[in-house]
């Protein structure tokens, strides 16, 4: 998305500014996605060092709809998960549903590494990617931790590892291998199969061979909250259930004042996606607060019985 | 254990089951409340094709209620990738323009005002004049002979809001008339 990103201080005090009823929970999360950003930055140099890379994209495989995590062991990414930890437990522990199993996640997360021996941690790395429920039930029991809150303290620990990896295949000019290639068509994401949380719609650009040209953006591209990939996707088709054409997706937006903020949801399968239109706002808002940003539309989709396309802590009431 | 592709897409329905806001101790009475009271539409998203020429730009419309509210370019669509030019993205107001004609208007031969006329009495005189120029000026042969059925007193200009459907039509009835000189405005 380019250099003019908000930061999450700056998305967070504009999303308060227009709607301060949302300050109480943006607010307890701002230190959190700050962490997490700042972590994600330091983890990509504890990855090198790990000689754990990303696989190389193989359009034939992205064009059969095949993530680049699939198959890949998550064997040496414990140091990366330990310090990611180190970071953000204590953050996540203040949270009122947490602070029981404060202990429980500090010994899990803060365990040494050990050379030869399978890593409990990359073990929940791998069963929370493969989203075998009774498998996470076994890592959560083996922590001695609820499922619901393991995969909720997972999400925020585990994010910054996999943002460093999922860094590894962005240019840094230019487009991703799965949007170069055009071959990524799928609503998950290409990187860890992750659906995503928001989706926003990109600005036009300046064609100096067809100045009198107007308009232009618009492109859909889908975010992933997990490992913050972004992809290309397209406008008249399900994220969820794949049906595209006219009248697949309808959207549901505030009648004024909107500010480009809308929910694109699917009448075939009733699943809805966030979504920001970048050509409505002055800057680019950092997408992982803005779909927490977000939450009175969830709760109107929540009234209208629309299910959200990545169920998360934010959007289920 | 690696991840196989398979279990990758259960990834969503597993993580359906996770804590909630409420769970955490947040109270969103307020944010709840303030929700109901947003004033919220919806419209759906339909891809049509700019009428105004022959790329034929691809555009995404959007209906509320059977109405057209707004459109812009497609941006998935490899000609035009969102853009449109000045005519294409002036779109919308051929629906909604106040300054659309909406009956048909009449200026009698040496009046400076125009008069609003209904469907029948228009139709009738465009029918009348039609055939009265017809039978005045067609030209059934030529110099040598030769049979040609021209008619040169009449011009077809046609319509860039005119579908290919009804410029077929329009083509038809004019070489029928046998009239010549036809043109069409369907270009940037």
């Amino acid at each position: 998305m380019g250099s003019s990103c908000q930061d999450v201080a700056q998305t967070v005090t504009e999303i308060v500014a227009r709607r301060p009823v949302l300050e109480p929970v943006l607010r307890a999360f701002e230190p959190l996605l700050e962490a997490r950003e700042a972590v994600s930055a330091e983890l990509a140099e504890v990855l090198r060092d790990a000689a754990v890379h990303l696989p190389e994209f193989r359009p034939e495989r992205a064009s059969n709809g095949v993530p680049l995590l699939v198959d890949m062991s998550m064997t040496g990414m414990a140091a990366g998960i330990r310090r990611a930890a180190e970071a953000i437990l204590p953050l996540l522990v203040s949270q009122q549903a947490v602070a029981p199993y404060k202990t429980a996640l500090e010994e899990f997360f803060s365990q040494p590494v050990k050379e030869g021996e399978v890593d409990s941690r990359e073990e929940l790395a791998e069963v929370l990617l493969t989203g075998s429920t009774e498998a996470f039930a076994g890592v959560a029991d083996k922590c001695g931790v609820p499922p619901e809150v393991l995969d909720f303290v997972a999400g925020f620990v585990l994010s910054p590892v996999l943002r460093a990896l999922a860094g590894q295949a962005n240019p840094e000019h230019g487009e991703s291998p799965w949007d170069a290639a055009g071959v990524w068509r799928q609503g998950y994401c290409p990187v860890c199969g992750t659906f995503p949380s928001m989706a926003w719609l990109d600005r036009p650009s300046l064609d100096e061979k067809n100045a009198y040209l107007s308009g232009g953006g618009g492109k859909k591209h889908l975010h992933c909250s997990l490992c913050g990939t972004n992809w290309k996707f397209r406008r008249g088709a399900c994220p969820s259930c794949g049906k595209e054409g006219d009248g697949t997706m309808e959207i549901l937006h505030e009648s004024s004042g909107a500010r480009g903020e809308r929910l694109d949801w699917c009448t075939q399968c009733n699943s809805y996606c966030p979504t920001v239109d970048l050509r409505e706002r002055e800057g680019i808002p950092d997408m992982d607060v803005m779909a927490l940003g977000m939450m009175h539309l969830d709760m109107v989709a929540s009234r209208k019985k629309l299910r959200p396309l990545k169920p998360s802590f934010w959007n289920m009431f | 254990m690696k991840c196989t592709r398979r279990s990758f897409l259960k990834f969503a329905s597993a993580s359906a089951v996770c804590l909630t806001l409420g769970q955490m101790g947040f109270n969103l009475e307020a944010a709840q409340a303030y929700a109901g009271t947003l004033k919220i539409e919806g419209a759906k998203e339909v891809t049509t094709i700019c009428p105004f020429c022959a790329v034929c730009c691809q555009v995404i419309a959007y209906v509320r209620d059977g109405k057209l509210v707004a459109t812009e370019g497609d941006p998935d669509f490899p000609v035009n990738e969102g853009s449109l030019c000045a005519k294409g993205a002036a779109l919308f107001t051929m629906y909604t323009s106040q300054h659309r004609l909406l009956k048909p208007m009449y200026r009698a031969p040496y009046s400076d005002k125009w008069e609003e006329k209904d469907w029948d009495w228009t139709l009738e005189q465009i029918a009348r004049r039609v055939k009265e120029a017809r039978d005045r000026d067609i030209i059934l042969q030529n110099q040598d002979g030769k049979t040609v059925n021209r008619l040169e007193s009449i011009f077809m200009m046609g319509s860039s809001h005119a579908s290919n459907e009804e410029c077929a039509v329009i083509h038809q009835a004019m070489r029928g008339l046998g009239v010549v000189h036809m043109d069409h405005q369907a270009r940037t």
